[in-house]
Formats: structure tokens, C-alpha cells, sequence
């Protein structure tokens, strides 16, 4: 009788979940004005400009908290969203601007990540709320004249490098364990007592105040959700329903003001915040942090009360992580070159080590991995955490779903991680609690403000440059630094001496222009949502903005990497070594993209390349990223961090290569550059034990932003338990090499080529793009054809 | 004659436990029609060619010093003019014409082994030798099996079992697993289709078992060849008589076909196609029935 009973209730969980899931996958990617309007009407009243910069931003967002709309759908447990249609992004003018409005009238007809919009939410667009934002959004406050000028025409097409400043600075994770500890009513109480000891024109005052402001109403929301369900339950004809509904309204009254009493609470908590952070800044990599730790004391005394069953807890646990899905970046159309497939980046962690390097894994984090398969959406993020304590289960598990094609979770080496946050001023305690964030980022939840995502930065064209005497090839002016011609050089250390000195003088101009994005969002765009959940801010009584924060970083990514490693193997081995080309004649026959030169650009194809287990190829990535690494060295940001070096792409690896000149590893002019930090496409033949001692090549104790490595495996290679355990072997011994993060990408290439071709027929095929997930589907073509090409790993 | 590897794998994870490296030794002294690597039978140094890497340039025709090549109009190579002399594939640029078979030192083979040893200690993989028929190289196998027990790699032997029993008796101390194939029972069959006996095969088998050494059998499934009902019977009855109590089974592909015309081998094509799945399982379950355990690779 009892195993009938966990059955049936086995089987109403995953349609609840099933549902709910088929009602956000059938939805159209939309965008929503509602934020849009309503941050406009605050603004549009002179005398709300008038008060402090804080206090304003704080009323703009409880102005859109108020009014929004609150829906609440079928079978939804877990209620909030950030707009008003079910799968839709926000709009946030006072931040991207122009620059994202400039395709509005098309987003609903361009090919690639279409979104649809209505036509009279087009006329308001127009008539409402451009017209006022156009000469105040962010960007355009941080700079002046002709630096604008520069700036708005390098970033509506990023060569150099991409800038993610100036949407706000919203990768982080929020303390979400003190709220469900604290509630709202008490973070409030703390920030009152701190206001009233600054005088009412102190800085800090205002900061208090805005903080009040913004919790105020962000407990208002949710009770105006608790009045929505309240008057749905008395509508309701389904008696389960209706008491589904009441159930519901009860919590809503309940949290976020106060402390969270169980699971139900404690998850709705979460999301009335997560939702309302996502509305205060435009950057999407608002993660979750370790969702196992903090929600296990609930789920276990809920589960031991018997308050709830496993699978009630786990369908609520379900409810949640669907909701993820329903939020989605809008992006102009030249920005979904560089990050496609509909990116965010909301990380989710689980798995790793107390503060004492003891193991946590609990029964929240099998309830995560056993979603990740049964509910496989675009979102959340899943990364799992694996130390040398790691339990057997727990990585069996992880295994099982990477064989089945799952694709999640992504794993991350714990031991070689803590030692990078250490190494980058983190405490111990804390980089052993460390957290994962948006795409492969590292920090410490709750306690960090690291802006992981403040740019990407184009490495190939550094070493173009270094061969151009600082220009880039057929250009006039010069943009680098002036480093010596060609024909002066006389070795491979004057190449490289060249290319040191270009990368030094990116990596100090983008420094240098990050600075008035820092202050511009110090100065128009705080943060006081973001700053009431995150550490240090209320002891510094300073904005997360302003350096509140206990752990300030900015992280940089270097894309293109492995490219510049096998480019400079190659003019090595072919002008120095074997002395059959000169240099002159190789940099003109890349400057004229390898026309007329066929022979030559068979040559340096042929070399060997990263990825092969080839030790000189594999020193060349070393000290590529070396170099990478120390251009940062000593560069703060006006938060007072660091800045730290990452090695993730998002899809700039293709962005970047289309405005990219021919290289000496083959690669032709535009065409893409190796995603994150793997080989070139189809150049790793000596299969994935060799692909990996090759990347552990590289020192990744020094990429403390994070990196991304991505392997593919066709479904045949690792059937079954023999693969499951092969597997397992192989990644563990990849981290004790020295790997930092993987992600597997299981499937057959048979598969993605008929996917490409017939497309409605695979609408749930997820892969891996690089440290996100994407839907095959809302990928470019020209992004399909590179993961259909990606080498697959198999013998 | 001086031993060729052709082709050293890495990550090899069907032959043998865990994560492998096979180390293909060139040569062989049968000559099985169905064989996946036709490039493994010669001795010889060979060159396979590419079209689908060919950039037409025409380079290798202008360096082959004895007009081997000509164009027809696609290249092709006289093999019987040909001295693999490889002036053609030095002068490639493409790549698409390469020499299979190379000299390696025992310390260069081993340089390439020791790459994954960390992977082997945690999968519980090791070396596997393969070929060709690995025992003809009876020095260098040697040598590099009394290497890798050094190092406590894990190895194996893939043989075809026509070896001579003194000299094999000589590398069971430094073997922990052998992968010995069983093709046909029938002696006379055996000869028509290989070129040679069996009966050496079958004594050393024997020779094996009562050695207590740490084999396993592998039967490759030809249709047509090794996979009639009369054979499987009577190669049942063999193991039986003899106490085996499991056998892996391998799949036929036509795969080596690719690899023949590439390097203008003289083996012709087997022209059968490969099982279904009902026609697998089939057979199968006539090996479950006589109590056998199986292992398939497919």
C-alpha cells in the first residue's frame, strides 16, 4: 500500500513540475515595458531629481515594486516575476540606453533570439520613454564629448574589448541565508539604527534611509501578491486549489519581513528578492549561491516534523528552480553576437566544504541533481563542487547525469579554487565556503562585490598589433602601443617582448576606461536592494557601488587565449626554427588573409596545437595567460579590488573573431576564436586525457575569476556504468592535474546536425555554449555549426 | 626487422579496464579478411592517402623521385613503383598524404605511455599492446613490458594467439591481463580464409590455462566467416571442453574498408554487412544458453 502511495504522489510531483514546465517553454520570448514606464514616471517628476542619487534610485524601484503587476499562474507554487508577461526581460533605459533600444521595432522579426513585443508597447517605447532617456542613461553620464563618441562606437561593436559595466553591476549573489535567517523587518531595524547615527545631510544617512526605502517595499510587493492570492482562492473552483492558494497567501504574509519558518517560506523568500534584484540592475548574473547549505535546515525539519514529505519538498524545491527560467536578458542585436543563446547566468551551487574543509553534501543536493535531469530548462545554472571528501553517491550521481546528456552540473575543482581565492585576499573560512557565479565565476556569497563579468577583452588582436607595430592590419592610425616593426625583429623574444607590451597597453586602457563606468555607477546607478543583502555595506554604511562590500574585485576575461598560444608556436616553428618563412612574408600573407599563400597557411595548420598533450605548444598557453595574468597585476578599481584575470568567452570567441585579422595558426580573417580555453575546433585528435594534461598546463591558481573549459563526449563513448566510472576517473584525475572547472557536453553529432536542420523537432535540446546553457535552438547558425564541430572527445 | 608502431591511442576504454593507451605494433602473421586494420598487416613502412585533404597542389608528384604518382585525374599512388621512400608526404603541404609506421625507441614509446599514467592509476587502466600481431615483436615487447611492471603499469596483450609458446612463456611474468582471439574451430576452414592453421592456436590456448595465466577470449563476429551457426557451435563446444566460462564478442564494421583504400591495400572488400540488433541478440542468447558469459562490444 505505501510504495502505491509514494508513487501516485511520485507521479502528481512531476506533473505539477511537468506542467509548469510545458506552460514557460511554450511561452515566446517577450519583452515586457512595464519596468521601463514605470522607472520613467518616477524620474519624469522634477522634485524626485532633486533628492539625493540614492534615495532615488531606492524610490524608483519600490515606484515599480508598488505598481507592478502581480500574477500569480496555474499550478505555480512559488509566485513573483519581473514582468508582467511569463517569459520576458525588462527593460532598464536609465542603463543600457539607447544602444539596446536601436533594433526595438525589430526584436520580434530579427532571426536570431527573436522577442515579441506589441505595437503599442512600441508607441510608448517611442513616444514615453526614449525620448527621456536619451541623453541620461548611464553611459552617457559616465563620459563626455568625444569619449562618448569613442565609447558608444567601440561598444555597439566590441573589437578590443566588451564592456558589461554599464548595465549596472549585477553579478553577484545576495546574503539570501541572513534574509531567511533575518527577514526584512530586521535588516530594516539595523539600517535604522545606523541612519540615526549620521546627521540627515551625511551621505551615509541617505544610503540607510534608501535601503529602508527599498525593503519597505519590497515587503509590500509581496503582500500584494498575498492579496492576489487571497483573491484567486476565493475565485477557485478546485478545492485543492484554493487551499494551494491560501496556503500560499499565508507565506507571502509572512516573508520576506520576517524570518523564513520553513522550506515554503524560505524558498518564496528567496525569490520575492531575487526578483526585485533583478529589476534594481540590468547585468544578469544574479546567482544563488549554495541553495543545498541554506535550505537544508528548513527541509530537514520540515521533512522530520513531517510538516512535509521528500516529494512535497521537492516539488516546491521543483516550483523554484522553474522559475529561473522565466527570466531572460534582453539585448540588442548586436550584443546577442557576443553573449547568444539568451545568457544569464543564474548560478546555483551545490556540493563542497564547511568552513573546516568537511564534506556538506546533503539530501537538498540530491534533490538538485535529480531536478537537473527530470526538469533539464535553460536555467538555472547548476555547478557542483568536488573535493578530494567528496561522497562516493553524491559523485556517482553526478556522473549518471553526465552520461545520461544531461549536461548539468558543470564541476569545480574545490582544493585548486580555495587556494586562487586565497591567493586573491579572500580568508580561508570563506574560500572554503566559496560560492560559483553566473557563468564559471568564483566569490563569496553574501560577502562580494566582484563585477566577475566587467569585460572581455580580445587577446588576438593584441598579438595582430604586436605584429603591426601597434596597429591592427590595414588600419592607419595607430590604437596599440608602438612596439617595434617586423623587420626589426630579430627573434622569437622580440615577438613576444611586442606582444607583452600590446596586451600591458589593453588591459591599462581598459583600466582606464572602466574608471568612469565605477564612478558613473557610484554616482547615478546605486545599488541599495543589492547593498541591504550584501556584507560590509551596512558597517561601511556605503552602497556596494561606492566599495561597500567586504570583498571588492572586478574580473576581466581573456578571450582567444589558446589562439595566441598556437599562432606564436607557429611563427616560432616556421620563421625561427625551420627558417622557411620570413616573418615579413608570414605577416603579409595574414595582413592579405592567406591569399596566394596556400601552401603556407597548410603549413601552419599542420603544426602541432594546443589540446594535443604537445609540451612546447602547451608552454606557449602557459605563458600566454602568464602574460594575461600579470597585465592585471596591481590594477585596482575605484572600489578599491582588485582586478582579476578569467578565462570564460560567453560567445565573444565569435563576436571578437569576426573583427579579427588572419592568424598564424591558420585561422582565417573573421573567422571565430576557440571557446574559453579549449583547443581550436576539431584540432584535439589525441582524445580528452591529452586535451586536459594540456590545460592544466595552464596556472588556473591564478584565474581567480574563474575559467571555463568545455568537453564533448558522443553518447556511445560512455554508455553505461563502464562509462560512468571512466568518467568519473578521468575528471577527478583532471583536477588533480590541476583543472579548475569542466563542463561535459554528452551527445552524438548525428543528433546536432539533424537538430540544425530540423529544429522543431528538438525544442528541449540544451547544450552547453560556454559556462551557460543554451537551447540549441536560439543559437545562430554559424554558433550550431561550431558545437557540431567542436572535436568530439571520443577514441 | 626493425618494429613499426602505427599508431599509439590514447584513452582507449575497450581494451582492457579503465583508461588505456594502445600501443599498435605494424605486422602480422595471419591474414584475417575481415581485418579493421589493414594497415597493421604489413611489416613495411606504408603511405595512406587522404583525398579529402588534398589541395590538388600536385607538390608530391614533382618530389617522388620515382614517378610513382600520377593523376588519373585524381591522385593515385604506383604502389608497385613505390619505395616509401615518403618524399611525398615531406613535401605535402596538406597533409593529406602520410606515412603509417614509424621507429620509435622503446624510451620514446614509453614517454608517450607515461603521459596518462596518472589516469590509469585512478580509472585501474594501464598499456595495452596491440597490433598487427604484437609477438612478433617479441625484444621490444619484451623490453617494454619489463618497463611499464617497473613503473606498476597495469598491461595487456592483444594477440591472435599464432605465437610460439616458449617465447610468450617468457612475458607472462610481466602480463596481468591477455586478450587471445578465438576466430574459427574448423582447422581446414581456418587455413582457407587466414592462410594458416589453427592448431597452434588452440595448443596454446591449452598451454594458457594450465599456465593459470590471466586471459580472456574474445571472439570477433564476422558474418559469413566466424559468425556461422556451425562455427559458433563448434567453438562453443571448444570453450567448454576447455572450462572457459566467458567470452567477449565483438561487433563487425566495416570501418578497416576506408583504411584499405587508402593505403591501396590488396585485401578486397568482405562485401557483409554489419548485425542488427535482433541478429545480435540472437546470438547472444544462444552463448547465455550454453551457459557462457558474454561480454559485447559493439
Amino acid at each position: 500500500m505505501e510504495t502505491t502511495a509514494t508513487l501516485t504522489e511520485k507521479s502528481t510531483t512531476l506533473s505539477r513540475l511537468n506542467k509548469l514546465k510545458d506552460d514557460v517553454t511554450s511561452f515566446p520570448y517577450s519583452v515586457c515595458i512595464e519596468r521601463a514606464v514605470r522607472i520613467t514616471e518616477y524620474f519624469k517628476i522634477k522634485d524626485n531629481r532633486k533628492k539625493p542619487i540614492v534615495i532615488q534610485k531606492a524610490e524608483a524601484l519600490a515606484h515599480l515594486l508598488r505598481n507592478k503587476k502581480c500574477l500569480i499562474y496555474d499550478h505555480e507554487r512559488i509566485v513573483g516575476s519581473t514582468t508582467s508577461k511569463r517569459v520576458a526581460g525588462p527593460l532598464y533605459p536609465e542603463l543600457h540606453g539607447l544602444p539596446v533600444m536601436e533594433d526595438l521595432l525589430s526584436f520580434s522579426n530579427r532571426k536570431l533570439n527573436p522577442l515579441q513585443i506589441e505595437k503599442p508597447e512600441i508607441n510608448k517605447l517611442a513616444t514615453y520613454v526614449i525620448p527621456f532617456w536619451a541623453n541620461k542613461f548611464l553611459a552617457y553620464q559616465a563620459f563626455s564629448g568625444k569619449s562618448l563618441l569613442r565609447f558608444v562606437m567601440d561598444q555597439l561593436s566590441p573589437r578590443f574589448y566588451l564592456i558589461n559595466e554599464t548595465g549596472g553591476i549585477g553579478h553577484l549573489i545576495p546574503d539570501y541565508e541572513s534574509l531567511m535567517q533575518k527577514g526584512l523587518l530586521e535588516v530594516i531595524a539595523q539600517h535604522e539604527s545606523k541612519r540615526d547615527s549620521f546627521s540627515e545631510n551625511h551621505p551615509s544617512h541617505a544610503f540607510h534611509q534608501a535601503v529602508i526605502i527599498i525593503c519597505q517595499a519590497v515587503i509590500d510587493m509581496s503582500q500584494r501578491y498575498a492579496q492576489e492570492a487571497e483573491r484567486m482562492a476565493v475565485c477557485a473552483i478546485d478545492e485543492q486549489r484554493k487551499s494551494e492558494l491560501m496556503e500560499l497567501a499565508g507565506v507571502l504574509r509572512h516573508v520576506p519581513a520576517h524570518p523564513a519558518r520553513g522550506l515554503y517560506d524560505a524558498l518564496q523568500s528567496v525569490w520575492m528578492l531575487h526578483i526585485a534584484i533583478t529589476l534594481e540592475g540590468l547585468d544578469n548574473g544574479i546567482s544563488l549561491g549554495r541553495m543545498d547549505q541554506y535550505l537544508f535546515p528548513f527541509y530537514k525539519s520540515d521533512v522530520e516534523k513531517g510538516a512535509l514529505t521528500s516529494e512535497q519538498a521537492k516539488e516546491l524545491i521543483g516550483c523554484f528552480v522553474i522559475k529561473t527560467a522565466e527570466i531572460i536578458p534582453v539585448f540588442s542585436n548586436k550584443i546577442s553576437k557576443s553573449h547568444g543563446g539568451f545568457l544569464s547566468g543564474q548560478a546555483l551551487t551545490i556540493g563542497g566544504t564547511d568552513s573546516n574543509g568537511n564534506d556538506v553534501v546533503n539530501d537538498v543536493s540530491y534533490v538538485f541533481l535529480e531536478l537537473m535531469d527530470e526538469i533539464r530548462m535553460r536555467q538555472p545554472n547548476y555547478h557542483a563542487r568536488i573535493h578530494a571528501g567528496s561522497p562516493r553517491k553524491y559523485l556517482e550521481k553526478i556522473m549518471g547525469n553526465l552520461v545520461k546528456g544531461v549536461n548539468s552540473p558543470a564541476i569545480y575543482n574545490d582544493e585548486l579554487i580555495i587556494r586562487s581565492l586565497e591567493r586573491c585576499g579572500m580568508s580561508h573560512a570563506d574560500a572554503m565556503e566559496y560560492s560559483t557565479l553566473g557563468c564559471v565565476e568564483l566569490c563569496s556569497a553574501g560577502k562580494t562585490f566582484g563585477s566577475t563579468d566587467a569585460a572581455l577583452l580580445n587577446v588576438p588582436i593584441c598579438l595582430e598589433m604586436a605584429l603591426n607595430g601597434g596597429k591592427t592590419f590595414g588600419s592607419i592610425t595607430r590604437r596599440g602601443y608602438k612596439t617595434i616593426l617586423p623587420s626589426q625583429m630579430k627573434c622569437m623574444e622580440d615577438v613576444k617582448q611586442a606582444f607583452v607590451l600590446q596586451v600591458k597597453h589593453l588591459v591599462d586602457e581598459l583600466h582606464q576606461v572602466l574608471a568612469p563606468i565605477e564612478e558613473a555607477n557610484r554616482d547615478f546607478h546605486p545599488t541599495p536592494l543589492t547593498s541591504a543583502l550584501i556584507q560590509g555595506c551596512i558597517e561601511s554604511s556605503k552602497d556596494v557601488t561606492a566599495g561597500g562590500a567586504t570583498y571588492n574585485f572586478s574580473g576581466v576575461q581573456g578571450v582567444g587565449i589558446t589562439d595566441v598560444a598556437d599562432s606564436l608556436f607557429a611563427i616560432e616553428q616556421i620563421v625561427f626554427v625551420q627558417k622557411k618563412y620570413s616573418l615579413t612574408a608570414l605577416i603579409g600573407a595574414l595582413k592579405n588573409n592567406f591569399n596566394g599563400e596556400e601552401r603556407m597557411r597548410m603549413d601552419v595548420m599542420n603544426l602541432p596545437k594546443f589540446g594535443n598533450d604537445n609540451v612546447a605548444v602547451d608552454a606557449y598557453a602557459r605563458w600566454v595567460s602568464d602574460v594575461f595574468y600579470d597585465a592585471f597585476e596591481g590594477l585596482y578599481n575605484t572600489r578599491g579590488g582588485r582586478f582579476v584575470a578569467g578565462f570564460y568567452s560567453t560567445t565573444t570567441h565569435y563576436s571578437f573573431g569576426l573583427l579579427t585579422g588572419a592568424m598564424a595558426n591558420g585561422r582565417l580573417k573573421g573567422q571565430p576564436f576557440t571557446s574559453g580555453i579549449a583547443p581550436t575546433n576539431g584540432m584535439d585528435k589525441n582524445g580528452p586525457t591529452a586535451l586536459f594534461n594540456s590545460i592544466v598546463s595552464i596556472d588556473f591558481e591564478r584565474a581567480h575569476n574563474g575559467a571555463n573549459v568545455n568537453a564533448k563526449f558522443d553518447t556511445a563513448t560512455l554508455r553505461g556504468d563502464h562509462g560512468k566510472d571512466i568518467l568519473q576517473a578521468l575528471l577527478l584525475t583532471y583536477f588533480k592535474k590541476g583543472g579548475m572547472q569542466v563542463q561535459l557536453n554528452v551527445l552524438d553529432t548525428e543528433m546536432l546536425k539533424d537538430a540544425k536542420l530540423y529544429p522543431e523537432k528538438y525544442p528541449w535540446l540544451i547544450v552547453r555554449v560556454s559556462g551557460y546553457s543554451a537551447y540549441f535552438n536560439d543559437l545562430s547558425p554559424a554558433m550550431k555549426d561550431e558545437i557540431i564541430q567542436r572535436s568530439t572527445l571520443s577514441c | 626487422m626493425i618494429p613499426l608502431v602505427f599508431d599509439i591511442q590514447r584513452f582507449s576504454i575497450h581494451d582492457g579496464p579503465g583508461i588505456r593507451t594502445v600501443v599498435f605494433l605494424k605486422g602480422c602473421n595471419l591474414e584475417c579478411p575481415w581485418c579493421q586494420n589493414p594497415e597493421s598487416i604489413s611489416h613495411k613502412v606504408e603511405l595512406a592517402y587522404y583525398p579529402d585533404k588534398c589541395q590538388n597542389l600536385r607538390d608530391c608528384a614533382m618530389f617522388c623521385p620515382h614517378g610513382a604518382i600520377g593523376f588519373q585525374p585524381n591522385l593515385t599512388i604506383n604502389r608497385a613503383l613505390c619505395t616509401q621512400c615518403t618524399s611525398c608526404s615531406v613535401s605535402c603541404h596538406a597533409g593529406a598524404i602520410r606515412v603509417i609506421g614509424q621507429h620509435l625507441t622503446p624510451e620514446q614509446i614509453m614517454l608517450e605511455i607515461e603521459k596518462d599514467k596518472d589516469y590509469y592509476q585512478t580509472s585501474g587502466g594501464g598499456v595495452t599492446f596491440s597490433g598487427g600481431e604484437p609477438t612478433l615483436h617479441f625484444d621490444l615487447l619484451f623490453d617494454l613490458l619489463k618497463r611499464c611492471k617497473t613503473q606498476n603499469i597495469h598491461t595487456n596483450i592483444e594477440t591472435n594467439g599464432y605465437f610460439s609458446w616458449n617465447q610468450f612463456q617468457q612475458l607472462l611474468p610481466y602480463l596481468d591481463l591477455i586478450y587471445f582471439d578465438i576466430k574459427i574451430a574448423d582447422t581446414l576452414l581456418h587455413k582457407k580464409h587466414l592462410h594458416a592453421g589453427n592448431e597452434k592456436i588452440w595448443e596454446n590456448i591449452k598451454n594458457l590455462i594450465r599456465a593459470n595465466a590471466p586471459v580472456e577470449f574474445r571472439m570477433p563476429l564476422i558474418p559469413d566467416y566466424t559468425a556461422t551457426d556451425q562455427n559458433i557451435r563448434s567453438v562453443v563446444i571448444k570453450l567448454k571442453e576447455m572450462g572457459i566460462k566467458k567470452i567477449h564478442l565483438l561487433a563487425y564494421h566495416n570501418m578497416g574498408e576506408a583504411k584499405a583504400e587508402r593505403i591501396g591495400s590488396t585485401l578486397p572488400p568482405l562485401g557483409v554487412s554489419s548485425f542488427n540488433n535482433e541478429q545480435w541478440n540472437e546470438m547472444l542468447h544462444y552463448f547465455h544458453e550454453q551457459e557462457l558469459e558474454t561480454i559485447s562490444l559493439r
